[in-house]
């Protein structure tokens, strides 16, 4: 066993019990060692993972956990999403009780994320999963003070383990039908089966288990609570990360272990996708809570990343694993832009309505700016870099077979309707007056800075998407060559 | 040994994973859903086990998979009843109908 392999998930769960530990002994730890200093620690393991990739597949203990530039792709994405929250937590960790504790639970999190993306066996995709979620659970009820936060745990915890459970009963069923867990062998095994009950009791509870933890509608129903109690750090990553990570798992799953039945199961991943993208806009339009409205647009978005899903029974599945990564990086840096913005209004007047928005170009120009190119890019309008991650995941599922022109048309139908509300926004804050008496926004050069800098990459992105559409691309081969 | 399938132990599975289910769906105690969740998971490990005995090979991944969820599951319930103290401290109540602040 190659334990060297390891080196990425030691160093962040290293890390994480060095918060821990630092959090017990000294209980007056400065912040700023812990914010910056995690951030700072994060970002360069982030550099290290990418530097000391050799674009190579290398299997741990017989393919439990398959290094190759796929995983080394979603390690660099999870690794800095995470810190850039902690980077966005600077403010919001002077509030709470034990901040070495939250920086560990992010820093577990994104562990457990790193596992899903690079687990090739059920049972290590099954306890990456829960690391990543029991993380999670904990965080998002983490201001457990406040009740509306502490009953979005409650939810999110009983009703992700309800989902475990079904997803633990289709993992069984598939493990039954093929006698194995680690994903080459379960292809192998199910490409010798023809299609039984046992089969599509198996697929329905795996489509079930994951489709809530990536929030696909008819799953979705945690998505708003959650999303609307979690404290906003968590809400930003909770909607960046822990989609992705749900993504990172199933298109390997998907692309590798049920390759045989992809096209016998396509039509489920099709009809999700299609509900889940013209629920979770149609009803985006009628929120009034910022939080709320970022819920249900990010189920629209999930609703564009199935149908990636469903193409993977295409003869080519590479471009449509490439278009999933490009959009997923590119909804998660949108996303998390917003989100900064709302945490930065929210820091100082407590509000996170839409119509707390109005006259945000007055109050604060560069947080409006920056939101208005947040929401431009989640849109799909040119570029931004939701633009052309949009562009270039509709063309290739378009391009995958007949079958995808309708969904895709209505995609863009979907797109559409998310124009409104998005520009709604947008409407509030440059043409709306502000209300009486309400203040200039000040934000903290730290946030000023990370907002800069996620915005930035956000146009850079936009203007010049090479670099990133090719390492997807690498990534995407590298799954199916390792298969 | 011949006496008994894998067919009866999936159905013993069968049986206690949708007790757990019916608990999960008609409780409104916070406590008996937790209750009814490890339910859920342990009609899952019968099926795991059984399905690892009967395999032709000798196979131990399900017998490890069920020590896996076993362990993951008390976790799961450790963090649940915790957020459940919280709730409980503030309002007085493990009713999850009335546990309705967001919606």
């Amino acid at each position: 066993m190659n334990w060297a392999l390891l080196l990425p998930g030691y160093l962040v769960t290293g890390l994480a019990f060095g918060a821990f530990t630092l959090d017990l002994i000294v209980p007056r730890l400065s912040r700023t060692v812990l914010v910056y200093g995690g951030a700072a620690v994060m970002a360069a393991i982030a550099v290290f993972i990418i530097l000391s990739s050799d674009g190579e597949s290398s299997r741990f203990a017989g393919g439990i956990l398959i290094f190759d530039t796929y995983s080394v792709f979603f390690f660099a994405v999870f690794v800095i999403l995470a810190a850039v929250t902690i980077l966005g937590s600077s403010q919001f960790v002077s509030a709470i009780d034990s901040p070495g504790e939250f920086v560990a639970l992010l820093m577990m999190s994104a562990v457990g994320a790193m596992g899903m993306a690079a687990a090739g066996e059920l049972i290590t995709a099954y306890i990456s999963l829960e690391l990543l979620s029991f993380s999670l659970y904990i965080l998002a009820s983490y201001t457990w003070k406040e009740r509306r936060t502490n009953e979005a745990g409650m939810k999110y915890i009983l009703l992700g383990a309800i989902a475990s459970a079904f997803l633990l009963l289709g993992i069984t069923y598939i493990y039954g039908l093929t006698g194995d867990t680690r994903y080459d062998q379960v292809a192998s095994g199910l490409s010798a089966l023809s299609p039984s009950p046992g089969l599509i009791i198996a697929l329905a509870m795996l489509t079930a288990g994951l489709g809530f933890k990536v929030a696909a509608v008819p799953f979705h129903m945690w998505t708003p609570d959650v999303y609307e109690g979690a404290p906003i750090p968590i809400t930003a990553y909770l909607a960046a990360a822990s989609k992705a990570a749900g993504f990172a798992l199933l298109i390997r799953l998907v692309a590798v272990a049920l390759e045989p039945v992809a096209l016998f199961w396509d039509w489920v991943f099709i009809l999700l996708a299609v509900l889940s993208m013209m629920l979770g806009n149609l009803v985006a339009i009628l929120q009034s809570n910022l939080k709320r409205l970022m819920a249900y647009s990010s189920i629209g978005q999930v609703g564009y990343l199935l149908l990636g899903i469903a193409a993977l029974g295409a003869d080519d599945p590479t471009k449509p694993i490439a278009g999933m990564l490009l959009h997923s990086v590119s909804y998660a840096a949108s996303t998390m832009v917003a989100f900064m913005v709302l945490l930065a209004v929210w820091q100082q007047t407590g509000k996170e309505g839409v119509r707390d928005m109005a006259g945000l170009a007055r109050r604060n120009p560069f947080l409006a700016l920056a939101l208005t190119g947040a929401l431009f890019s989640l849109a799909g309008f040119p570029f931004f870099v939701g633009f052309v991650s949009k562009f270039y995941l509709f063309t290739v599922v378009a391009t995958a077979g007949a079958r995808f022109l309708v969904p895709v048309g209505i995609a863009i139908f979907a797109s559409l309707i998310s124009l409104y509300y998005y520009l709604n926004i947008v409407r509030q804050m440059y043409i709306e007056q502000p209300e009486d008496g309400a203040e200039a926004i000040r934000v903290s050069r730290t946030m000023w800075l990370l907002i800069l800098g996620l915005l930035l990459a956000i146009v850079a992105g936009g203007l010049y998407v090479r670099p990133l559409a090719e390492a997807a691309e690498s990534a995407a081969a590298s799954i199916l060559a390792g298969a | 040994m011949d006496a008994l399938a894998l067919q009866h132990y999936l159905l013993l599975s069968a049986g206690l994973f949708a007790v757990g289910l019916v608990g999960v769906l008609a409780k409104r105690n916070v406590v008996v859903i937790l209750m009814s969740i490890e339910l859920m998971l342990n009609g899952v490990n019968v099926a795991l086990v059984a399905f690892s005995r009967y395999s032709p090979v000798d196979e131990l991944a399900g017998h490890i998979f069920a020590i896996f969820i076993i362990t993951v599951a008390a976790a799961e319930v450790a963090i649940g009843l915790a957020i459940l103290l919280t709730i409980f401290a503030r309002r007085n109540t493990v009713d999850a109908a009335e546990i309705n602040l967001l919606k």
